[in-house]
C-alpha cells in the first residue's frame, strides 16, 4: 500500500526531527545531564521528606498510629522472612531428593 | 476507454477514502471515549498454581492437545505476561493450542513492597521449578518445552546453567539480549556506574515500571507521534485498531521490577556481562554455561532497536554443550512477536521447531 501524501510529508518531518533527537538522547552528554537531574531530584525528595515526613511520622506516633515508614520497615521484614522461608523450602526439597536418591526411589 | 477506466479508478479511490474517513471519525470518537477493541485475556484459562504474586495459567482448548510435552511461555521481570494473549487471532497461546500444544503461561506477577527482596533465585530456583512440576502433573508429562521472550530467555539460560530442577526438554529464546555492550547509552551508563541501582529504586524498594517505559521510549523519542500517525491512517480498520490497542497496552504496562533482582541484573548481566564472560552466579555459586545441555533455538530480529542483533546473536556460540539453532527474522522487537508477520511467519517456524522436539500423544 503506498502512503498518502500527508503521511509521506509527516515521515519527512519526523525523520528530520527524530534522527537528531535520537542521536542527542544517545549521546554521553545527555546521559550525564539526565543522571545529574536524577540525583538532584532524589536529593530534593530526601530533603523534603526529612522535614515534612519526619514531622508527620512523629505526630502519628504520638497518637499511636503507624506511619508509612513503619509499614515499609514491616514489609521489608516480611519480605526477608519470606525469602528465608523459600530458601529453607528449597533446601528441604534438595534434602528430600538426596534421601530419595539414596533410597533408590 | 482508457480515460474512462482511469476516471472510474480515481473516483473509486476517492469514494473509498471518503468512506474510510467516515469510519475513522466514528472510531476516533470511540477511541477517545475509551472503547475496547482488544479485551484483556481473550483466551479462557485457569490459574492452576500460585505462590505470592507468581501464577501459572493453563489455557483451555476445545480440542485436546495433540502433542506433548506442554509448552510454558514466559517473559522476564519487566514485561507483563498478558503479552502472550494479546487479542483473538494474535494470541501466542491461542496459536500454540491451534497447533496442538498444551499451553501454559508463567506470570511472575506485579512486584510490590513485599517483593522488593525477590532475587533471580526466587524466580528461577523457587517459583519456576514448582510451576513446571504442576504443569507436568496436569499434562502427565515428564518435562516441558519453554518459550521465553526477551529477559525471560536470559533468566532461563541462567537457571539451566545453575542446574536448577527445571525439567526442560527444549528452550526457545526470542529477542533475548545476552551481550550487554550493545544496548544503548542508558545501559552503558548503568554498566559504567554512572547510574546505580539505588538511583532507580522507589520507596517500595523496586524499580518502577515507568522508569523502564521511559528508558524504552528514549530510544525513539518521536515514536509516540509516529504511532498516532499510523493509528490515524488505519483507524478505519477494526482489526488494525484491535492489534494497536493490545500492543500499545503491553508496551505501556511494564510492571515494577524487584529491587534485589535488579541489583543482580546490574552486577552480573550488565557490569560483568556475565553471559559473555561465563561468570554467572546463582545462590552465590558459579553457574557455568557449559551446564546448559538442552536444545535451544535463538530467535533474533534483524531490526530490533531494543535487543540489537549484536546482543542477541551470541546465543549461537555461548552454550558449548547445547545444540543451538538460529532463526533470524527481518522484524523489530515487537513485530517479531506481535502482528501479521509474527502470526503468519515467525510463530509457525518456532512451532515447527517445538514440534520437532515433541511427540504425538497416544
Amino acid at each position: 500500500m503506498s502512503k498518502p501524501p500527508w503521511w509521506r510529508a509527516f515521515d519527512k518531518v519526523e525523520r528530520a526531527v527524530g534522527e537528531p533527537l535520537e542521536e542527542l538522547v544517545a549521546s554521553p552528554t545527555y546521559i550525564d545531564v539526565m543522571v545529574a537531574g536524577m540525583k538532584v531530584q532524589r536529593a530534593i525528595g530526601r530533603a523534603v521528606f526529612r522535614r515534612a515526613g519526619g514531622a508527620v511520622e512523629t505526630l502519628l506516633h504520638v497518637v499511636q498510629v503507624p506511619s508509612r515508614g513503619d509499614i515499609r520497615r514491616l514489609n521489608q521484614q516480611i519480605s526477608s522472612l519470606a525469602t528465608e522461608v523459600r530458601a529453607l523450602a528449597v533446601e528441604q526439597e534438595r534434602a528430600r531428593r538426596r534421601v530419595g536418591g539414596a533410597d533408590g526411589d | 476507454m482508457a480515460t474512462e477506466a482511469r476516471e472510474t479508478g480515481v473516483l473509486s479511490g476517492i469514494r473509498k477514502e471518503v468512506e474510510r474517513n467516515a469510519v475513522r471519525a466514528r472510531n476516533g470518537i470511540k477511541w477517545v471515549g475509551g472503547s475496547e477493541w482488544a479485551p484483556l485475556h481473550p483466551t479462557p484459562s485457569d490459574v492452576v498454581w500460585r505462590d505470592g504474586k507468581a501464577e501459572l495459567r493453563h489455557y483451555r482448548s476445545d480440542t485436546p492437545a495433540r502433542l506433548t510435552p506442554p509448552v510454558i511461555v514466559l517473559v522476564g521481570l519487566v514485561g507483563r505476561a498478558f503479552v502472550f494473549d494479546l487479542y483473538k487471532g494474535g494470541s501466542i497461546v491461542e496459536m500454540l493450542m491451534n497447533r496442538g500444544f498444551d499451553a501454559y503461561v508463567m506470570d511472575w506477577g506485579v512486584a510490590d513492597e513485599l517483593d522488593a527482596g525477590n532475587t533471580l533465585e526466587t524466580y528461577m530456583g523457587h517459583y519456576l521449578p514448582r510451576a513446571i512440576e504442576v504443569a507436568r502433573d496436569i499434562s502427565g508429562s515428564e518435562d516441558v518445552n519453554v518459550f521465553a521472550y526477551c529477559m525471560g530467555g536470559l533468566m532461563m539460560v541462567q537457571g539451566l546453567a545453575a542446574e536448577q530442577p527445571l525439567t526442560v526438554r527444549g528452550l526457545v529464546t526470542l529477542a533475548s539480549p545476552f551481550d550487554w555492550r550493545h544496548l544503548g547509552s542508558t545501559m552503558d551508563a548503568i554498566r559504567e556506574g554512572k547510574i546505580k541501582p539505588e538511583d532507580m529504586l522507589d520507596h517500595t524498594g523496586n524499580v518502577p515500571g515507568e522508569v523502564l517505559v521511559q528508558a524504552f521510549k528514549r530510544l525513539k523519542p518521536t515514536s509516540t507521534l509516529v504511532n498516532y500517525a499510523n493509528l490515524w491512517q488505519n483507524l478505519w480498520n477494526d482489526r488494525y485498531v484491535e492489534g494497536y490497542q493490545a500492543i500499545g497496552r503491553y508496551l505501556s504496562a511494564h510492571g515494577p521490577m524487584a529491587g534485589a533482582a535488579m541489583r543482580q541484573v546490574v552486577d552480573q548481566w550488565m557490569v560483568e556481562n556475565a553471559f559473555m564472560t561465563d561468570r554467572l552466579r546463582f545462590n552465590g555459586r558459579p553457574a557455568k554455561l557449559a551446564n546448559v545441555r538442552v536444545p535451544v533455538i535463538g530467535v533474533v530480529a534483524e531490526r530490533d532497536d531494543i535487543a540489537p542483533l549484536e546482543s542477541t546473536l551470541p546465543i549461537v556460540e555461548m552454550l558449548p554443550n547445547a545444540d543451538v539453532d538460529l532463526l533470524r527474522v527481518d522484524a523489530g522487537h515487537v513485530s517479531l512477536f506481535a502482528g501479521r508477520q509474527a502470526v503468519k511467519v515467525v510463530m509457525p517456524r518456532i512451532f515447527d521447531w517445538i514440534e520437532a522436539h515433541s511427540e504425538e500423544i497416544g
